[in-house]
């Protein structure tokens, strides 16, 4: 318990430093959102009453102070690019995101926890060669590419959805569902690919393992000994991948939902960078990061939780 | 083992199949049916528009800048005049306009029985209140600056004169602002104007509904329902448009174009209405001399750029002004420089670079066109000796580094006019003009400028234009490229699609051919 | 066991490797053609004799880019994964050994890392080093792959087994530094190893995911993956653009992959 709440405690840590360091990281690069918001239309003028406007003409950390006493008591600002109060603009798209990545984490989870250890117990050369081929070919698959080609067979070709029209997940959650299903396979293949990969590397690892010998040589079947040893054993480091992969499917999802023109959470982080809309940058920032890290301790308590029982 | 591998594979194939197919019977909407096409949205009297930019600014029309939400929102806002396709200006919120006959006065009639989209009536304190809004100088520069020239507005019943402190004959351009109601503080998120079509919501990244307006005043819309999706993605919008889930979308390139079916589609060209250079910084060495400028002029052929990255498609330009604006549209400055890399390596030579030199093209890197033909230009460039390195940078990057700072060797980026006065396009090379952001400075160039700004006779005016539009071309202010194409995609049964000299979409005159409502 | 005496793998991993190693500099010394010439009546040719790969929008030859955007591949991949793994492994070896106050602080800066948008830190970080530069991108996409392999190696430094291995090194009175390098590090290899390969094949993904958000290499330079964002635009109009420069791609990441896989065998048997 205690270990849990120290880890809960630098959740937190993390969280404020990742939004200190986008704040500022934002001083340094070129780019102003009077500047940016006014266009070709700009003068000196305008600029300045416009950042007036905008509270900009304050320090630097007068105005962190400040975005940091809203975002702790709920305000978490409003948009200059929109002029509406952020929280109304992101919460529809977090939702179309975490579905998006939860159906991708759930294809991943159900399909390369199987795959790879089937794959592990392959002996034959032929087999194990296509094997390797076919998962070499899945991870190579940028999901840009992968979701042309979807959006190509099977909304053009066979009309199972109808590329750049995502339905409201609120009015028709199913047909929403169903969308998101494509582009969850694009970015669920090279990770399933890839964790296949390290399973069967580690299962294949840990049956060279002396112990797996010994307990071979007392005339306990493979598929025993994979049951009550090896599995334990690659648990850990396959948890503390599929938690790392839970953070990168964010990444993944920023580029297919621009290839599906899904109105999500990594599209808005984008255009709000272009715009330098940092009020709605800060909040998905910290909301990603929360994200990243609230998996990461999560891979970590179970590691943790493993090991104990283990050790 | 093998086989257990394969038949898993399968099994994993056939899974993936499966799952799609029990999501296609279970669906009733129309991506379940064999003909996804717009023939739904035909029968429901509505279409969907794709763009590739949200309306990502105030909606407000006289705080919003981009080009994009001003297509959009064309349909929307009214002035008391406004452009028709020919770009001539035509009554609008004004039943009648009266010059006087100096030119130094306009007298506009309102319009009986126009109602904002709220309901109300547009009466003369908004009109007056429109204008006010947008040459109020107390906090500096006025909204449009040009509105400075009001000496005095006088409303009598519902005639409003404007006194000019001189004769201004881009007036009337100017009197194209949205006339907005006085009493209302929605602007920004729901705002409320006068025009064919009322705007219904936006939702950020998403879509933008316009729905038409039974009240208006003229020829009512077409169409029951305009919906604009956004997708930045090209290849999205082309998917879009091949699913069936768009059946208009403006600005794609010949590439996106040639790929639609002929059987689906009708493709209908245009033209963008920008000038498209390699603007350079002519305060930045080496382009501070004019010998270089023109030899960078000599060693592009601007035809082959459009053949090489618009496949054909587009208009060559020789200076700051393009065809739309007819009288004011010198052609035979296209041809003031044919390519001729002997010339252009003389011409080096003689300023002192016999080898050529290395310079940076900045780029905002989202828009593709303009990535192109720098792509091409630094092929071209090479040839002569000078060695190009391309900076894609974010547009905010350009707007804040190269516009706002001018700190960049040279840009490619295509310049439009905010209105159809040639001052639009000229103003921003008089020497210390805000907007000069090549830092064009000559004596001679200013020297006109001045005197075009007490000019007021239309035909001296004209040869004045034409007079600058020479002097850039000679001192090779920057190297002209084209007035880029602007290809539509429409979807086949969606009739009266109209190309206006501005930025715009008109909606109102677009409708389906065999579902017709009049 | 089979792979046991041969390892067809490594042998065949090695040989693709090389092989595409020698191409990308033949390529850079005798390209067949220029790789930036454009051809305006030559644009988006089928294959040919001519034309391995046929033409581009340009009309530019595939072939000769895709030699040279193999180099650039080839380069950007294996500098990303270089920096990535060789700081993530020092940070992992440090807090997966030592623990206490370097260990937190370490993996605090590690999640901060990790918890930033790995998109906005290469943008960011390409915005702070300059655009148009490779060295900018290598550096950028090397940030965001540190804190993957730091977490990875601390997880193997701190296993079980390496455990054992500390506790009887130190009874034997090693130092730390010779204990991680010398003892432990080759007991994380088949940790290591395969995420290199699997690093290398994401480097690959992310380079082409950078150029698909146009923060990629800079034009008129080609990577491969910027050579398929800009395939999968034509894809109807040029199927063999993206077919052609994609089979690069995969087997690239094979012979990588397998080669990866061989060496791990070797470890193994």
């Amino acid at each position: 318990m205690k270990y849990a709440a120290k880890k809960i405690g630098m959740l937190v840590i993390t969280v404020l430093l990742v939004s200190f360091l986008t704040f500022m990281a934002f001083q340094l690069i070129s780019g102003d959102p009077a500047e940016t918001l006014l266009g070709t239309a700009a003068t000196p003028e305008r600029v300045q009453a416009l950042r007036e406007e905008l509270g900009l003409d304050r320090p630097f950390l007068v105005r962190y102070g400040s975005w940091l006493l809203g975002f702790l008591t709920g305000d978490l600002g409003e948009s200059y690019s929109y002029r509406q109060p952020v929280w109304e603009l992101v919460a529809p798209k977090l939702a179309s995101t975490a579905a998006l990545t939860g159906i991708s984490f759930v294809l991943i989870t159900l399909l390369s926890l199987p795959l790879g250890v089937l794959s592990a117990r392959v002996r034959s050369n032929v087999a194990d060669g296509i094997r390797t081929a076919f998962n070499q070919l899945c991870m190579a698959l940028p999901p840009f590419v992968l979701g042309v080609l979807l959006s190509w067979v099977f909304g053009i070709l066979l009309h199972r959805f109808m590329p750049g029209d995502f339905p409201s997940l609120t009015a028709d959650p199913a047909g929403a569902l169903r969308y998101l299903f494509y582009a969850a396979v694009c970015i669920a293949v090279p990770r399933i690919a890839m964790t296949v990969r390290l399973l069967r590397s580690n299962i294949a690892g840990e049956m060279q393992k002396e112990y797996v010998l010994a307990a071979a040589a007392r005339g306990a079947s493979p598929t025993m000994i994979l049951r009550r040893h090896v599995l334990k054993n690659v648990l850990l480091p396959t948890v503390t991948f599929l938690g790392q992969t839970m953070a990168e499917i964010i990444g993944a999802a920023i580029i297919v939902e621009q290839v599906f023109a899904i109105p999500g959470i990594g599209r808005f982080l984008v255009s709000s960078v272009a715009n330098r809309d940092y009020p709605v940058v800060q909040t998905i920032v910290v909301l990603l990061a929360f994200w990243v890290v609230l998996t990461g301790t999560l891979a970590e308590l179970i590691n943790h939780a493993v090991d104990k029982r283990l050790g | 083992m093998k086989k257990k591998i394969l038949a898993l594979l399968l099994v994993l194939c056939l899974g993936c199949s499966l799952l799609t197919a029990c999501g296609g019977k279970t669906n009733n909407g129309p991506t379940g049916k064999d003909t996804p096409t717009g023939s739904d949205r035909a029968a429901a009297n509505e279409i969907t528009v794709g763009i590739a930019q949200d309306l990502d600014e105030s909606l407000d029309p006289h705080k919003a800048v981009a080009a994009g939400t001003k297509e959009v929102m064309f349909n929307v806002f009214e002035g008391l005049v406004k452009p028709d396709k020919d770009g001539n200006l035509i009554p609008a919120i004004a039943s009648e306009v009266n010059v006087a006959e100096d030119g130094g006065s306009y007298t506009f009639t309102l319009r009986d029985g126009v109602k904002f989209h709220n309901g109300e009536a547009v009466t003369m304190q908004d009109v007056l209140y429109s204008i006010n809004r947008n040459a109020d100088d107390s906090a500096g520069e006025p909204l449009i600056p040009a509105l400075s020239v009001i000496a005095d507005m006088t409303a009598e019943d519902n005639r409003l004169t404007v006194t000019l402190e001189q004769p201004d004959s881009d007036f009337l351009a100017y009197m194209t602002l949205a006339i907005l109601p006085e009493n209302y503080d929605k602007q920004d998120t729901a705002p409320v104007g006068t025009g064919p079509f009322r705007f219904v919501s936006r939702t950020a990244q998403d879509s933008i509904v316009l729905e038409r307006f039974a009240d208006y005043w003229g020829a009512p819309a077409k169409l029951d329902r305009v919906t604009y999706k956004v997708i930045e993605n090209a290849q999205g919008l082309l998917l879009g448009l091949q699913s069936g889930a768009l059946d208009l979308v403006s600005h794609l390139g010949s590439t996106q174009t040639s790929q639609l079916s002929e059987k689906d589609f009708r493709i209908e060209e245009g033209t963008m209405n920008l000038v498209q250079a390699l603007y350079l910084n002519n305060a930045e060495k080496p382009f501070d001399d004019v010998r270089v400028r023109q030899a960078l002029c000599y060693a592009v052929d601007k035809q082959a750029v459009l053949e090489l990255a618009f496949d054909g498609y587009g208009h060559p330009l020789g200076s700051s002004m393009f065809p739309a604006f007819g009288r004011y549209f010198d052609g035979s400055l296209t041809d003031y420089y044919t390519q001729d890399t002997e010339k252009a390596k003389a011409l080096l030579a003689e300023a002192g670079y016999p080898d050529g030199f290395d310079m940076t093209v900045t780029v905002p890197s989202n828009y593709q066109p303009h990535m192109d033909t720098a792509e091409v230009l630094s092929e071209m460039l090479g040839a002569v000796g000078i060695r190009v390195t391309i900076l894609p940078v974010e547009w905010s990057s350009w707007l804040s580094d190269v516009y706002g700072g001018r700190k960049f060797q040279s840009t490619v980026i295509g310049v439009d006019a905010s209105n159809l006065t040639a001052d639009a396009l000229l103003g921003r090379f008089y020497s210390t003009a805000s907007n000069n952001f090549t830092n064009y400075s000559n004596a001679e160039f200013d020297a006109l400028y001045e005197q075009a700004q007490n000019t007021f006779d239309e035909d001296a005016y004209t040869s004045l234009v034409l007079q600058m539009e020479k002097n850039l071309t000679e001192n090779a202010a920057n190297v002209y490229i084209q007035d880029m194409a602007d290809l539509v995609a429409v979807r086949k049964g969606l009739a009266g699609l109209q190309f206006y000299p501005l930025y715009v979409l008109d909606a109102a005159s677009l409708y389906w051919a065999d579902t017709a409502v009049s | 066991m089979a792979a046991r005496k041969s390892n067809p793998f490594l042998i065949l991993g090695g040989v693709l490797i090389a092989a595409f190693l020698a191409l990308a500099v033949f390529g850079a010394l005798f390209s067949p053609q220029d790789p930036n010439a454009m051809q305006a009546g030559e644009k988006l040719l089928a294959p040919s004799l001519t034309h391995l790969f046929g033409t581009d929008r340009f009309g530019r030859d595939i072939f000769s880019r895709a030699l040279a955007g193999l180099g650039t591949t080839f380069f950007v991949a294996a500098a990303t994964v270089a920096i990535g793994a060789v700081f993530g492994t020092l940070t992992g070896a440090l807090t997966g050994y030592y623990g206490g106050v370097a260990d937190a602080a370490l993996m605090r800066l590690n999640d901060t890392l990790t918890a930033f948008p790995a998109v906005l830190l290469a943008l960011l970080a390409i915005s702070l080093l300059g655009p148009g530069k490779e060295s900018s991108l290598v550096l950028a996409l090397g940030l965001v792959f540190i804190p993957g392999y730091a977490r990875l190696m601390r997880t193997a430094f701190a296993s079980p087994s390496n455990r054992a291995f500390v506790l009887s090194a130190r009874l034997m009175g090693a130092k730390g530094a010779r204990i991680i390098f010398v003892q432990l590090l080759p007991n994380t290899l088949p940790t290591l190893l395969p995420a290199l390969t699997i690093g290398f094949n994401n480097a690959v993904l992310a380079e082409a995911g950078m150029s698909f958000l146009g923060i990629g290499v800079t034009p008129p330079d080609a990577s491969l993956g910027y050579m398929l964002s800009e395939a999968q635009g034509m894809l109807a109009a040029a199927p063999w653009y993206a077919a052609c420069v994609g089979g690069v791609i995969v087997l690239l990441v094979f012979a990588v992959g397998l080669f990866g896989e061989g060496l791990q065998r070797r470890m193994h048997t």
